[in-house]
């Protein structure tokens, strides 16, 4: 699978992502988005019915900080995922 | 000061003694069994009245400690044999070596007084739960989100015991870690010394204790659990390779193993399956004694803790939580051949932090064991071949995040290799003096060029005395209805805040506005999504009325904490806030009253 974030705002307090998660198989999984700061806690933690295209607007404080997002799939005992660091 | 210290005795060492003192006449294995046989005594005396009398106070521990002598009362009855008491044995250099670690380890606990890391929080918050409660049960609201959790049980049942003696969690749970790391040369020592000789034990012991100290590294950054663990794995490891007809002691130090964490087990596969390659006869001893007999007792042990969390094991195992720690492992999985050996090879189990050392050590290792092929022929093909099954299975384990620590047995092999190159006596003292004075890592004389120092974003590489001020000022200057909003919370199994502000309540008892997502403990996934939202918009915007007033109502939420490296919660915003009124501050941490 494959995450992809384009900043489409920034300001003083936030920035928005607009971000693609592309899977290899197509249909609809039980799927997990987590963004952490400082490698370990979460700052954005949904979970989503995903398609092999979906789509999210992230809203994250303007720190000047790597953000890690990580995205996951469970499709029965199969699992996919992937991360992508995103500047704020 | 006393009564703690009279408690971590009865706990840790006198049954044990009980039962081994005329027995056995070398020190190394005295010490050695005594405390792994009173681990597993007092796990089994601990949960079986917690299971009965289930209240925790001064009676508990009066009890425990007459329950656990009386049994290794009975066991020494059981097992009397010689009764005549003998000299004991023991090498001078191992004495000065022993001390020595336990006068490191002890000078590091009193200059940093904590260990770092998530997890000591963690723990602080189950064993302050657990306390305020007054008896042992898997329920932590409200103190905690967790409405049933399962973790190994010496982590859970020990600490609320110091805490009525006035011992904080954190403290003592520092405390245990630094024991431990000043014992990790034990059992090195003796799997040298039965493998090759004294002399090579003698600079195994030192090499392990001052260069190569697997447990310091781990525990110190927080994975206390697992890290005591592989002490008694060493240990099982040991009394397994003396094929002794003692298996009272293989199932203590299995329990004891177990009592911390089971995962250092994963790491027996390669050992065993050298040794039954070098001699397919090597556990008959096992079934001669008739080892099954045991299994029950060994069961019962266990019985009443897992009677009290059975509902909640296989918390791990549900889907979110397994996606969850898949995808916290994603760096590890794709990594390239190369780069996975030079992890395994030369980093360290926490933080995979590359040093110049275990190049050395590696390289020691190869040519110890082609020099050393003829006049130790067992031990160097034991040690070769557990070496190569062990890395097979490292490339396979380095995938999942939470077995990657496994790669600590490379720090064991190499101390033994090293061991058996420079093993004259004098060199060594000097080769000591240079570890000391070049302090590399993963030397535990490293951990003393910790300097408080920090970098944005990233969780703290050390307890400031300024936290213990600002921990202070909450303590006699805020109600004891207060709740604190701190920076961060869980993500990937675990949890971390920026601020160390997870110990907040079990040091002063006042509840944190805090989201845990560990993978084994059962919880409200929507509350705990809903304060991560909370959480992630009060950090866009400290002046978000809508919010404000949900952490308010809803939470009770009224002051906020936020430390050096805030990573959501930006102190300036809320210093500029006319929200929040700043009633605490130092160089390093702010408090602010929610108006």
């Amino acid at each position: 699978m494959d995450v992809n974030c384009e900043k489409i705002l920034e300001n003083d307090f936030l920035c928005k992502f607009n971000c693609s998660i592309k899977t290899e198989k197509c249909g609809m999984f039980m799927g997990r988005v987590v963004v952490t700061h400082s490698g370990w806690a979460a700052i954005y933690d949904k979970t989503f019915n995903f398609t092999c295209s979906t789509y999210l607007i992230l809203d994250l404080p303007k720190r000047s900080y790597n953000y890690v997002i990580r995205v996951g799939i469970a499709e029965g005992k199969n699992f996919e995922s992937a991360e992508k660091i995103i500047f704020c | 000061m006393i009564a703690p210290f009279l408690l971590f005795v009865s706990i840790f060492v006198l049954p044990g003694l009980i039962v081994y003192f005329n027995k056995e006449i070398d020190l190394a294995k005295l010490i050695a069994k005594a405390i792994t046989f009173s681990i597993s005594i007092n796990l089994f005396s601990l949960s079986f009245l917690l299971y009965f009398h289930n209240i925790i106070d001064l009676n508990l521990i009066f009890l425990n400690t007459f329950l656990s002598i009386t049994v290794s009362l009975l066991v020494r009855y059981l097992l009397r044999k010689e009764e005549k008491r003998r000299k004991m044995k023991f090498d001078k250099w191992f004495l000065f070596l022993f001390a020595l670690s336990f006068i490191v380890n002890f000078t590091l606990f009193l200059y940093h007084k904590s260990i770092i890391g998530a997890d000591v929080g963690r723990f602080g918050i189950i064993s302050h739960a657990i306390f305020l409660k007054g008896k042992f049960e898997t329920n932590l609201t409200p103190y905690d989100m967790a409405e049933k959790f399962f973790y190994f049980p010496s982590i859970i049942l020990f600490p609320p015991l110091f805490e009525v003696v006035g011992i904080d969690p954190i403290t003592f749970l520092s405390f245990l870690t630094f024991f431990f790391s000043s014992l990790y040369g034990l059992p090195v020592y003796l799997i040298a010394k039965k493998l090759f000789n004294e002399e090579i034990a003698i600079s195994s012991f030192l090499f392990s204790l001052f260069l190569f100290n697997p447990l310091l590294n781990i525990g110190f950054f927080g994975v206390f659990p697992y890290a005591i663990g592989l002490f008694f794995f060493l240990l099982l490891l040991y009394f397994l390779l003396e094929k002794k007809k003692d298996i009272l002691i293989l199932y203590a130090s299995l329990i004891s193993i177990i009592s911390f964490h089971a995962y250092p087990l994963v790491l027996l596969f390669p050992f065993l399956m050298s040794m039954f390659i070098l001699n397919p006869s090597t556990f008959s001893f096992l079934i001669e004694a008739k080892t099954w007999k045991l299994l029950p007792l060994f069961l019962l042990f266990f019985f009443p803790y897992f009677l009290k969390t059975n509902n909640a094991l296989f918390i791990p195992f549900q889907l979110e939580n397994k996606l969850d720690i898949f995808m916290f492992s994603t760096f590890n999985r794709n990594l390239s051949l190369e780069n996975l050996m030079k992890y395994i090879l030369f980093s360290s189990p926490i933080g995979f932090n590359f040093s110049a050392v275990l190049i050395v050590g590696l390289l020691f290792f190869i040519f110890s064991m082609i020099k050393y092929y003829k006049s130790f022929n067992f031990g160097v093909k034991l040690l070769s071949l557990s070496f190569l099954f062990s890395f097979v299975i490292l490339l396979i384990l380095f995938n999942d995040m939470n077995f990657a620590r496994s790669i600590w047995i490379n720090w064991f092999f190499y101390s033994i290799g090293i061991g058996l190159i420079l093993s004259d006596k004098k060199l060594n003292l000097l080769i000591l003096l240079l570890i000391i004075f070049t302090r590399l890592p993963p030397s535990p004389f490293s951990y003393f060029n910790l300097s408080p120092t920090y970098h944005q974003g990233q969780v703290p590489w050390i307890v400031w005395k300024s936290f213990y001020d600002a921990i202070n000022f909450i303590k006699y200057n805020t109600s004891l209805n207060s709740t604190f909003l701190i920076d961060g919370g869980g993500a990937g199994c675990t949890g971390a805040s920026a601020s160390y502000g997870e110990r907040i309540f079990p040091l002063t008892s006042r509840k944190i506005f805090y989201f845990s997502d560990y993978c084994w403990a059962e919880y409200d996934r929507e509350e705990y999504r809903k304060r991560v939202d909370l959480y992630r918009n009060i950090s866009i915007n400290p002046n978000n009325q809508e919010i404000i007033n949900i952490l308010k109502r809803e939470y009770g939420v009224t002051h906020v904490f936020i430390g050096p490296t805030d990573v959501g919660l930006n102190k300036n915003l809320f210093n500029n806030s006319t929200f929040y009124k700043l009633v605490y501050e130092n160089d390093d941490f702010r408090i602010f009253e929610i108006l």
